[in-house]
């Protein structure tokens, strides 16, 4: 599903990926643990097209296609989708008009017919069960004056709402209280299938206590150094990232 | 002084004596200081004489107007009130006057102009004074609530020729009342072609009187063609314990330039001023406030929006005065702009001039481009760049939008925006 080869970007002139290697397929959980700094959140961004970031080499291929021929808006209709790690404040659009826009150019591009208001409204409500949201949320200002909560529930239900092929949640679980953490988690649960891929970046073992993932890599420095299964989260949970600096800094 | 030319042509003969004295004292006045330069600071930015000067070498007065006018008029509310070249005009008008509404003829009700004119006054208001020949008094009775806008929409109808319209209104307010009043500017175009560049030119004053206990809305719509020149003073009085409500809205034009004063004149009283300004190509659009607070206890809130496109320019400058008297004031004032191309510009400028201490006054103004930020989030939601800008376009206007209190009028100007953002 997802590719990344030797992968390298830089902003403003400073190389933050030095050589990135990648492979997701379909059904598939990844874990992107690593230190502050490490180019965690520059992968994301990349990945769903922020233009400040520049991609000095290497390759990535989204569903057999190269992705760098495609603007944001494109990638997302593909079905990607980057759940971001500070949601954005839109004042004035509502999170239901924004969204419902969102949906039809989606399914516009995927060539299903869009959905009017009343098939809208109903799939809207299906889906606000799966994070437990309210519906008054919604007809507010998209994540004006929300909690930090109920941003990143926000984000999971418009995940839930464009049915991504791919999700990557970029630190999805910073600032969240247990119980809010387990709520977002459940939601990525329950849209997990044998069909779509998730990639988890975290900076904590804590949110992979719930979201189960099936391969866990170490990205320190603008590389991959360390790749393993769930147990290595418990090692860096365990031991912090100094022995993998130290270990990189050696070899 | 020998009086110039342009002003010779632009001060219409008339053979109505209803306003011979008050003619008569603003044609000597704007005699005297003649039509704002730009070494006039009020219209520094502005400079419309010189497009007076350049265009209307040769205006001769209004010659004919199209005959197909109905066609250009929106359905806005059962009241409306059309005016074709400052004259209204009983043919195309439709409304059933609730009881409570009077409307007079200016011309039969002369010493209903509230402006008394002298040498400070606006040179615009004067030019509009000198040429007074007809208008109209709207009055409101005492406890009157009016539930639809009466809705008065000018045309300024340069379809055949240059067309100038100095269009005279009166509004009067009595005790305890609410309403909704809304001017609509609209123009029909010069035939392309026409000498070149043509221009028609509209210079309207509004009076406005609000008395004790009333809440009075007042909107202002301005949808010419891009070719047309407009002045446009709004002056209002407003009582004890009375609430001002206007909204300003503004779709470009050659040039334009609107004036709106509003006094407080009575403590507890508010006056809320919003305005929203949106230009394209060389589009110039000047909105000038002036909040006056004489009396003590009073509040005014004022927020202006602009949004700037091509090499257009906007201008704002909002001025509050706290007179000595005026203690316990709370006057904030708000200037937003985004602009969408590097070649637009903006000048704002805020000035307060506080003689009073007890005193809460704020005021900012805010210049930039369309949020990168929350622009990439639309489109990593899969909306298209382009559909995403005008939703950000669409929430920001919106701000100003809202504060119209009818759907219809508010459904109109969210039309106009939405076309003039989405060429």
């Amino acid at each position: 599903m997802l590719k990344v080869k030797n992968l390298k970007a830089s902003i403003e002139g400073k190389e933050i990926l030095k050589g990135i290697n990648l492979e997701v397929k379909p059904g598939e959980v990844h874990a992107i643990m690593g230190p502050n700094g490490s180019g965690k959140s520059t992968l994301s961004a990349v990945l769903a097209g922020r233009e400040e970031y520049t991609v000095d080499g290497g390759s990535v291929e989204f569903l057999g296609k190269n992705i760098f021929d495609s603007s944001p808006e494109e990638r997302a209709r593909e079905g990607l989708f980057l759940a971001f790690q500070y949601p954005i404040e839109i004042p004035g659009v509502s999170t239901t008009n924004f969204l419902r826009a969102a949906v039809n150019q989606v399914r516009e591009h995927r060539g299903l017919p869009k959905l009017d208001a009343v098939q809208f409204l109903k799939t809207m409500k299906e889906k606000m069960q799966i994070v437990d949201i309210d519906q008054a949320l919604l007809k507010r200002s998209l994540n004006e004056g929300f909690s930090g909560g109920e941003k990143k529930r926000n984000e999971i239900f418009q995940m839930a709402m464009l049915e991504p092929k791919l999700s990557i949640l970029d630190e999805t679980d910073s600032g969240l209280d247990i119980d809010a953490l387990k709520i977002v988690a459940n939601g990525v649960n329950k849209l997990k299938s044998p069909d779509n891929a998730t990639i988890v970046i975290t900076h904590y073992q804590r949110l992979l206590d719930f979201v189960i993932p099936d391969f866990v890599h170490v990205l320190y420095n603008g590389q991959i150094v360390k790749s393993g299964t769930k147990e290595l989260a418990y090692e860096l949970e365990e031991r912090g990232y100094d022995w993998i600096k130290a270990e990189h800094a050696n070899a | 002084m020998e009086m110039s030319d342009l002003l010779q042509r632009l001060i219409l003969q008339s053979g109505d004596t209803s306003f011979s004295a008050a003619r008569g004292t603003a044609t000597s006045l704007i005699e005297e200081k003649g039509l704002p330069s730009r070494k006039n600071e009020e219209y520094k930015y502005t400079n419309i004489s010189k497009i007076l000067e350049r265009n209307f070498g040769e205006f001769a007065g209004n010659i004919e107007s199209a005959t197909d006018l109905k066609s250009l008029i929106p359905t806005l509310s059962e009241n409306q009130l059309v005016f074709v070249n400052g004259v209204y005009t009983e043919d195309l008008s439709n409304y059933q006057l609730p009881v409570g509404i009077t409307i007079d003829k200016l011309e039969e009700n002369s010493s209903a102009i509230a402006s008394g004119v002298d040498k400070n006054s606006d040179e615009f208001l004067l030019l509009n004074t000198s040429n007074l020949s007809t208008g109209v008094v709207i009055k409101i009775a005492k406890s009157t609530v009016i539930e639809s806008p009466l809705v008065l929409i000018h045309i300024t109808d340069s379809s055949k020729n240059q067309a100038v319209a100095h269009p005279r209104v009166v509004i009067k307010a009595a005790q305890h009342t609410q309403a909704t009043i809304a001017e609509l500017f609209i123009g029909n175009a010069c035939p392309p072609n026409w000498r070149g560049d043509s221009l028609s030119f509209t210079n309207a004053v509004t009076e406005i009187s609000c008395a004790a206990d009333s809440v009075v809305s007042y909107v202002k719509i301005g949808n010419e063609s891009p070719n047309q020149l407009h002045v446009g003073n709004t002056r209002v009085e407003v009582a004890e314990k009375s609430v001002f409500n206007a909204v300003t809205v503004n779709f470009g034009g050659k040039m334009v330039r609107n004036n709106l004063y509003i006094a407080l004149n009575g403590s507890h009283s508010e006056a809320n001023l919003d305005g929203l300004y949106v230009t394209d190509n060389k589009e110039h659009v000047d909105n000038h406030t002036v909040v006056d607070h004489k009396v003590p206890n009073c509040n005014s809130n004022e927020l202006y929006k602009g949004i700037m496109n091509g090499s257009s320019k906007g201008i704002f400058n909002g001025k509050i005065f706290v007179r000595q008297d005026a203690q316990v004031t709370n006057a904030f004032q708000s200037n937003k702009n985004i602009l969408l191309s590097d070649n637009a510009t903006i000048n704002t400028k805020p000035q307060l001039e506080i003689w009073a201490d007890d005193v809460k006054c704020s005021h900012g103004c805010t210049t930039g481009k369309l949020d990168k930020e929350q622009l990439f989030y639309l489109r990593a939601r899969g909306i298209g760049e382009h559909s995403a800008k005008l939703m950000l376009l669409d929430a920001y206007a919106n701000e100003v939008i809202e504060k119209i209190n009818d759907e219809n009028l508010r459904t109109y100007v969210q039309q106009i925006l939405r076309n003039k953002i989405d060429e």
